[in-house]
């Protein structure tokens, strides 16, 4: 029977930052006989841990992108022993800054978040075009779209892609977030969600999968 | 009709000095896209010469007929600091320019690696473009409508941002003194836009800095010290000059930072800003507060400018005047950067709320 204390003992590596720990916490849990999805359930739940702290204040944007990094390289070497995938395991996003807003660092956190928890990410960059969004979500057969805007004008190329969008038979489910972007913004232009920080938009996702 | 440069003048005076003017000043900034939709021209028309500039700012700002006067390319420490950086370290190509809209540097494109952070030269706002031209224009359109230019600093998280993108945030937890050697670069080169400008437009008598870390939804507030306002302080100490603080973020620290600036010897002469929206919040921050000046308050781009109406938008300026006019010391302004997507009629419609409900003594708001 495996000792439990290994797994909490990695959320609390998880909530202090320590990569290298997280690391060999992993090793010392897989020694112990703990498969690869208890222990990514453990982590995910330590990423709750943070997510709840970052929305009460006590953590902050750098806590939060920090953590990301460590998941990040915790699913590197839980993912070649998972038998099976966890409910985001493989699920498809693609994400963007639209056309006219060459802003990344809001979109970069919730790349980092979303593949922190799993997600294939597909990250098209700063100032893509929506037939380029569009074009990239058919292609990867994405499951849900996420845009961020900085600037308003990037808020009217999110409306653009939507359009688009609409008139393709099968059309995933998009998210919009940045400064620019508002719910009521999401509700004039069409899009299925608005989430006022990184946090959340993941939160948002991970209800939609 | 031309707008009345002496009459906003006095106005403004009035309200800066605590006393009654004849009616509540309102000010709106454009942003690059605001400006090129209402001039007719692209950016880099707009920055071709500094006359074309000083000329296209000050029609757009008597089409207006608020009470400040700005530049079509925002004057501040922001995109076209990035530009300047650019240039200065051989990497123009990193600046993306867009025609109607802000152009901006790719995020992280300077900084992207330690040692580019160490070799990162700071540009010479004397020489590098587009900075005498804007300092020009500035100069050009003070001296002909009386109106003072403003000194706009980004110190410095912005900036940070902007050289450095997302992994800044890492550095805050990982390497704050590289984040801090960072932070000292931007700020020796705010020094030399400073002493650019006063050469320019001369000598200024008050500091507007934009400040984007102090923001509980991005850093802490010890940590926006650490990184941003020690700067601040830094600053407006070793050039006596009092502070205007611009935070158009969603949850500033306004009560933290006004005390702690204060503590550290600062003159906090006021603060711009549209957050919180709760008008009562404003309230308890003039009674908290009754010598700061306040050019706001809890009128958002992104709320009754975007989405309403022109109603709309004269009714949420009639709110702001009922609960803050009365107290002086005040300024309509809608926050941030006027952009893309606001119709001009509600742009409009904050000058005639202003001329309906504005005038002092009150009697229509209420």
């Amino acid at each position: 029977m495996p000792d439990g204390e290994v797994l909490k003992g990695l959320r609390k590596l998880l909530l202090d930052f320590d990569e290298e720990g997280v690391e060999k916490g992993i090793q010392d849990a897989f020694k112990e006989g703990f498969s690869a999805q208890q222990i990514l359930n453990e982590l995910s739940r330590g990423m709750e841990m943070v997510g709840e702290k970052f929305e009460k204040g006590d953590f902050y944007l750098p806590e939060l992108v920090l953590s990301a990094e460590i998941m990040k390289s915790a699913l590197n070497i839980l993912r070649p022993r998972m038998v099976s995938g966890g409910a985001t395991i493989g699920k498809k996003i693609v994400l963007a800054s639209p056309k006219g807003d060459v802003h990344d660092i809001g979109k970069n956190i919730v790349g980092g978040l979303l593949e922190g928890n799993g997600f294939d990410v597909h990250d098209l960059g700063i100032d893509v075009a929506p037939e380029e969004i569009v074009k990239k979500a058919e292609e990867v057969n994405a499951d849900v779209i996420g845009l961020s805007a900085l600037i308003s004008g990037g808020v009217s190329s999110m409306a653009e892609t939507i359009i688009l969008l609409n008139e393709k038979k099968v059309r995933p489910k998009v998210i919009i977030g940045g400064a620019a972007a508002t719910p009521e913004a999401a509700k004039t232009i069409g899009a299925d969600a608005y989430a006022k920080d990184a946090w959340q938009g993941v939160e948002i996702i991970k209800g939609w999968i | 009709m031309k707008h009345d440069w002496k009459a906003s003048i006095e106005r403004l005076n009035a309200s800066y000095a605590g006393e009654t003017p004849d009616r509540v000043p309102c000010m709106l900034f454009l942003d690059e896209s605001a400006g090129s939709r209402i001039s007719g021209l692209t950016v880099r028309e707009m920055l071709s010469s500094s006359k074309r500039l000083a000329a296209a700012s000050l029609d757009v700002y008597e089409y207006l007929g608020m009470d400040n006067l700005w530049l079509l390319t925002g004057p501040y420490l922001g995109p076209f600091e990035g530009l300047a950086y650019a240039k200065a370290n051989g990497k123009a190509d990193a600046f993306v320019w867009q025609d109607h809209s802000t152009p901006l540097l790719r995020e992280g494109a300077l900084c992207e690696t330690e040692k580019e952070i160490e070799n990162l030269q700071i540009p010479d706002h004397t020489k590098v473009e587009p900075w005498p031209t804007i300092l020009e224009a500035l100069a050009i359109n003070q001296e002909k409508t009386g109106m003072p230019a403003a000194l706009n600093l980004s110190l410095t998280w912005s900036n940070v941002q902007m050289l450095r993108g997302s992994k800044a945030y890492i550095d805050v937890k990982r390497n704050p003194d590289l984040l801090l050697s960072l932070c000292e670069k931007i700020y020796a080169s705010q020094w030399d836009y400073y002493k650019a400008y006063s050469k320019a437009v001369g000598t200024p008598g008050i500091v507007l800095n934009a400040q984007y870390g102090f923001n509980a939804h991005m850093l802490s507030f010890e940590d926006a010290w650490k990184f941003e306002g020690q700067f601040m302080a830094r600053f407006c100490k070793a050039t006596g000059l009092p502070l205007y603080i611009h935070n158009c973020g969603f949850k500033p620290y306004w009560f933290e930072t006004v005390d702690k600036l204060r503590q550290e010897g600062v003159t906090v002469f006021g603060v711009n800003g549209s957050f919180p929206q709760d008008l009562d919040f404003w309230v308890g921050f003039r009674k908290r507060y009754p010598d700061i000046h306040i050019m706001g308050a809890a009128i958002s781009v992104n709320a009754e400018m975007e989405h309403g109406t022109p109603e709309d938008v004269m009714e949420r300026v009639r709110q702001n005047i009922v609960k803050m006019a009365p107290y002086g010391r005040f300024i309509i302004c809608p926050l941030c950067c006027m952009p893309w997507r606001i119709p001009l009629s509600n742009m409009r419609a904050v000058l005639e709320a202003v001329e309906e409900y504005g005038k002092y003594p009150m009697t229509n708001a209420t």
